[in-house]
């Protein structure tokens, strides 16, 4: 389980200080997925980093009693100056995890073949969003964080992560952030609605899209 | 956490004072090996013996300035009880220490942003890894030239390789400490970077690398003394000459001030992480 109590974050900016979560609360369970769906700058990514632990909340409490992922984007996880080998021996060392094994896997799901021998600066946006979704998965998480991460890929990496999380590993717990409705619709038992810093929750994911569409006329 | 299967425990890193502290601490010392290995490898190459350069490249500057001492100061007939290389030797190889802790620490974080989204990954992992490849690096240099000019019969082996080291350790924590310092008011503003090459050069007269406090005026002497690299590197010395060369130092006072900057830099150093996460 992980659990928000009352998390509030607060941002400094030009004209004041905002606030991107208001007294958020939201308990994720073993094996749920959760959706959490907003506009652009809603505070989605800020959420899932306050979720995953690397920005602590201005106050509230978390509680994690589940291995979490980093949250898994466009380029986070991993360093653009290292190789990409060297980003899998260094996240397999950070999680202890066996070195040979998680390249394995990343050599296969990622099919980056000879480039992984190079800098991941290097790689195209749908290189490195494989890179770091396949080093995830081959660190055997709890609950996954993934932020946008399909948004760049081609159709093959979208068919492939699905399978990956959908059917080799359909009882972890997934955190999903988008701001396009499919993969949330396909997926999700539970979806968020983040708007001005308050978070709604849905458990029909329908009325969640139809809660959403609201917010976007406004 | 009752509810944790075993084999995921191994993940776990509760940023919000959840696990226990040795769970902590294995997660950290995991964290700044991967780091230490990382580091090395990027500056050195995976390939070879690359990461040779790491002790070879302090080691070079040290017995060049040797060299220039003994040839170009020449030996003090007043101070004979220190030979000449040996001084040189444990003066610049220390003042390595002190510019270079600083130098790498400013990159430390802007240079492995992508790294932070690692919870396990801290900006202190991050510092002390740097920090400890540079200690380390200029630590073994000193070894090394030491053995070197022993083999040549210039210098004879450290009395109380201890006491020496000892005082290796203070003048690094020291450095270290001052670094933390630097690095976060780089954070807030890279002119720093300007700013602390300067600072670091100019403090080169207060690190002690060039005398002993008992060659200088009695007026300045308890001026000299407040600075803790001139305390570390008296211990330093006596260590390695004996109690001959009449150093001066107070571990006590060594003790205070690294202890009180060292908890003013961590507490920077946190800073530093809620500023980099949030831009």
């Amino acid at each position: 389980m992980i659990k928000l109590d009352n998390v509030y974050k607060h941002y400094e900016t030009r004209r004041g200080e905002r606030t991107v979560l208001n007294d958020i609360n939201l308990q994720i369970e073993r094996g749920e997925k959760v959706g959490i769906v907003g506009r652009n700058g809603a505070g989605k990514s800020t959420l899932v980093r306050v979720i995953g632990g690397i920005t602590p909340p201005d106050s509230g409490s978390i509680t994690r009693q589940m291995s979490l992922s980093w949250p898994i984007g466009f380029d986070s996880g991993v360093q653009g100056s290292m190789t990409g080998l060297d980003n899998v021996k260094f996240i397999a060392g950070i999680y202890g995890a066996d070195v040979k094994e998680v390249l394995d896997l990343v050599l296969d799901f990622s099919e980056l073949g000879r480039y992984i021998r190079e800098p991941v600066n290097t790689y195209s946006s749908g290189m490195k969003a494989r890179l770091g979704f396949a080093l995830s998965l081959a660190i055997d998480f709890d609950c996954m964080l993934i932020d946008e991460s399909f948004a760049v890929g081609d159709q093959r990496f979208k068919e492939r992560g699905h399978e990956e999380l959908l059917v080799k590993r359909k009882h972890k717990a997934m955190v999903l952030v988008s701001h396009e409705p499919g993969m949330i619709r396909e997926i999700c038992d539970t979806v968020y609605v983040l708007v001005d810093g308050h978070l709604h929750h849905f458990d029909d994911v329908e009325q969640a899209y139809l809660f959403y569409t609201d917010t976007l006329r406004d | 956490m009752t509810r944790l299967a075993s084999s995921t425990q191994q993940f776990e890193s509760q940023p919000f004072g959840q696990t226990t502290f040795f769970g902590s601490l294995q997660i950290q010392l995991r964290v700044v090996k991967a780091l230490i290995k990382r580091d090395i490898h990027a500056r050195f190459g995976r390939e070879g013996l690359g990461f040779l350069w790491l002790f070879l490249e302090p080691a070079m500057f040290t017995i060049g300035v040797a060299v220039i001492f003994t040839f170009f100061v020449g030996h003090d007939s007043q101070h004979s009880e220190i030979p000449v290389a040996g001084f040189a030797l444990t003066g610049y190889s220390t003042i390595l220490v002190w510019r270079g802790i600083t130098n790498r620490l400013l990159g430390a974080v802007s240079g492995n942003k992508g790294l932070l989204y690692h919870r396990n990954v801290k900006v202190i992992d991050l510092c002390f890894a740097r920090a400890l490849i540079e200690t380390i690096a200029c630590g073994t240099a000193l070894v090394f030239v030491t053995i070197v000019f022993w083999s040549l019969g210039i210098v004879s082996l450290p009395g109380d390789p201890l006491k020496a080291l000892l005082g290796y350790f203070f003048y690094a924590w020291f450095s270290f400490n001052v670094a933390c310092v630097f690095a976060y008011l780089y954070s807030a503003s890279e002119v720093v970077e300007r700013v602390s090459h300067v600072v670091l050069y100019l403090t080169i007269p207060l690190t002690g690398g060039f005398y002993m406090v008992s060659w200088t005026p009695d007026s300045v002497q308890s001026f000299l003394l407040l600075s803790p690299l001139v305390n570390a590197i008296e211990l330093l010395r006596e260590g390695y000459f004996g109690i001959g060369v009449g150093a001066q130092y107070s571990i006590s006072f060594l003790l205070e001030v690294n202890l009180t900057m060292m908890l003013i830099g961590l507490i920077l150093l946190r800073k530093i992480k809620r500023q980099l996460i949030d831009s």
